[in-house]
């Protein structure tokens, strides 16, 4: 059943979830997606063309927005019953976030960017456990002698490892990850999409990446299409 | 909230160092902005107080007729040339009938630039002043330095220098006269720190009105000796004028001319009481008169009112372009976080709430600012050291 994964403890499930929006061309843009359950450890992509609503569901998995109609629920409980300081706890907590354009903070070196989640929510504490954490992640992904190495001397490749990293070094149940591999080239494509998956599962994480690249697919416990392709 | 704040510290610093060119601009704009009005306000004031001060030296400045300006300035500060025409005799105006006590200055010479003053021991006794290191200057060709200029000739007492001549073109008729420092003064935060006193016949001397010659018979000039009327040696007009200082050197100067007559440029005048003064001045008031009485408190008061008057000017000019630069400032800082829209969603995606961003915004805001007071600061402590500049400028 495309959106069902792995026969484990289910970590995040959904009702069918409706999204409705206004376009730029006044438009009415709806998102429809069936139900899905996740388990930990599982991993999911999301394909669809550009505009379908790959990103949508992603916030609607973090709690960045809200469905229409239907409901998530992680562990168990509604995000729509959660307060907003509730649901950016669950973010900063049970989220690992990946963004296609890498989304890190010129200002400071890999190290302090992996390191940044534990800046931003008092409920996450940096200590000495997070920061042997972030250099342990930042070993397994090649990144270890370049910790304190200024993010603009990085290549594309290595800006996406030190985005995952800091996906994952909250330990987070759930990484969503939004085109990460939308702008590399080819060859790095595959080797970004391994690694993802391969750490999300070390981390015992549920992944769901949204992506449009075929080349990708394969690597994945299961597929859900949506939008043109559905 | 401690390790909210040290997390704010911590992306503040990164943000500024990372951008530390617009930081530092930013800042710089902004503590300029600040500090120059107060700058200017602390060195006026400074200026004023030190202005004032130095006018109280002396309730009376004698000088001949002309600028009162030019008088007050030379004569207390140094840093003008009193109107020419004062003689030692007119001193007698002053004190023939008791009315009060005059010390005479005589200035325009100088030794490596620095002005050399040429005035009495009376000068030093009505004010205190004694050397911090070696002895008052006693005759001819001894000098006591203030403590700047020795400081800044690396003077001591017992170092020689000689003074400069007038120009170029006085090279034929007036000598440089070298000088023995018997004595440098204590730094009094005065124009006295910057100059060479020295006694008035040393500075008649340096204009060439004393000079001594080398001995005749041991002169090896040409038509040094003319002849001999028994112990008494003639010297010819070849004998060399010997300016340089040696042991002895006083007795041998001599001057040519009544030394009544001799020039002086301002004498300082201390009243016996407040009828004297107000006798004195009356005296100096005539038709024809050629001399002239100024009040140096009234003066600088005069002169401070202008500067005031500028410094009003200025000063609400500099309040308004800082005004203005703060909401420049506060534009480009507005600015700035709209350029950095990206980072700050990030950190709402990734779990901050608006609170937390505004406080990294404003701890980032403290800071700058922060280093825009210290450079403020800066201004005002730094511009008070200024105030002689303004005091010449003021004189000039």
């Amino acid at each position: 059943m495309a959106g069902t994964t792995a026969p484990h403890a289910t970590l995040i499930e959904t009702t069918t979830l409706v999204f409705r929006r206004a376009s730029a061309g006044g438009t009415a843009f709806e998102l429809r997606v069936a139900p899905l359950a996740l388990a930990r450890g599982a991993s999911l992509a999301v394909r669809g063309p550009s505009g379908s609503g790959k990103s949508t569901l992603l916030a609607l998995l973090s709690g960045e927005l809200l469905p229409f109609e239907g409901e998530v629920r992680a562990r168990g409980r509604s995000l729509s019953s959660m307060s907003d300081a509730e649901r950016r706890a669950y973010r900063a907590t049970c989220v690992g976030q990946v963004f296609q354009t890498f989304e890190l903070v010129a200002s400071l070196d890999v190290l302090e960017n992996v390191l940044l989640p534990f800046r931003l929510h008092g409920a996450l504490s940096l200590d000495d456990a997070a920061h042997a954490r972030a250099r342990e992640l930042l070993g397994r992904v090649g990144l270890g002698d370049k910790s304190r190495r200024s993010i603009d001397r990085l290549s594309h490749g290595e800006r996406q490892r030190v985005a995952i990293t800091r996906a994952l070094v909250t330990r987070p149940a759930l990484v969503l990850a939004d085109e990460p591999t939308g702008n590399l080239d080819p060859a790095l494509k595959r080797e970004i999409a391994a690694l993802l998956i391969d750490e999300a599962r070390a981390a015992d994480a549920a992944l769901v990446v949204a992506t449009h690249d075929e080349s990708i697919l394969g690597s994945f416990d299961g597929v859900l299409a949506i939008g043109g392709d559905a | 909230m401690t390790a909210l704040l040290r997390h704010a510290a911590f992306l503040a610093v990164a943000s500024l160092r990372h951008s530390w060119r617009r930081s530092l601009l930013l800042a710089l704009v902004l503590g300029l902005s600040l500090g120059v009005p107060l700058a200017l306000a602390s060195l006026l004031e400074r200026a004023s107080a030190d202005m004032r001060a130095r006018a109280a030296i002396a309730p009376l400045v004698l000088g001949a007729k002309g600028s009162e300006s030019d008088l007050v300035f030379g004569a207390l500060f140094f840093a003008a040339t009193p109107p020419r025409g004062l003689l030692m005799q007119d001193l007698a105006r002053i004190e023939g009938d008791g009315l009060g006590q005059a010390v005479p200055f005589a200035l325009g010479a100088t030794a490596q630039k620095t002005p050399v003053v040429g005035t009495t021991i009376d000068n030093f006794d009505r004010r205190g002043l004694r050397p911090a290191s070696g002895a008052m200057f006693a005759t001819i060709g001894e000098c006591v330095a203030g403590a700047d200029a020795a400081r800044a000739l690396g003077l001591a007492p017992g170092s020689r220098l000689f003074t400069d001549p007038a120009s170029l073109s006085d090279l034929a008729g007036v000598f440089p006269l070298e000088l023995t420092v018997t004595g440098v003064l204590p730094p009094t935060g005065t124009p006295d720190d910057g100059v060479l006193f020295v006694d008035l016949r040393t500075m008649w001397s340096i204009r060439g009105l004393g000079h001594r010659h080398d001995d005749p018979a041991a002169s090896t000039a040409p038509g040094a000796l003319i002849g001999q009327d028994g112990e008494r040696k003639i010297a010819g007009e070849a004998l060399p004028i010997e300016r340089k200082s040696a042991d002895g050197i006083a007795a041998d100067f001599h001057f040519h001319g009544d030394p009544s007559t001799f020039p002086i440029d301002a004498a300082l005048v201390y009243p016996a009481d407040a009828k004297a003064q107000a006798i004195l001045l009356g005296r100096f008031t005539g038709k024809g008169e050629t001399l002239q009485l100024a009040r140096p408190d009234q003066f600088i008061e005069r002169v401070l009112e202008r500067i005031f008057g500028v410094g009003r000017v200025l000063g609400a000019v500099a309040v308004a372009t800082a005004a203005l630069v703060l909401l420049v400032a506060a534009l480009a800082f507005a600015l700035s976080i709209r350029l950095r829209a990206d980072e700050l969603a990030l950190m709402r995606r990734l779990g901050a709430n608006r609170g937390r961003v505004a406080v990294f915004l404003a701890t980032e805001a403290a800071m700058l600012l922060a280093i825009a007071l210290a450079i403020t600061t800066v201004c005002a402590l730094a511009a008070p050291l200024l105030a002689p500049v303004v005091m010449r400028a003021a004189a000039g």
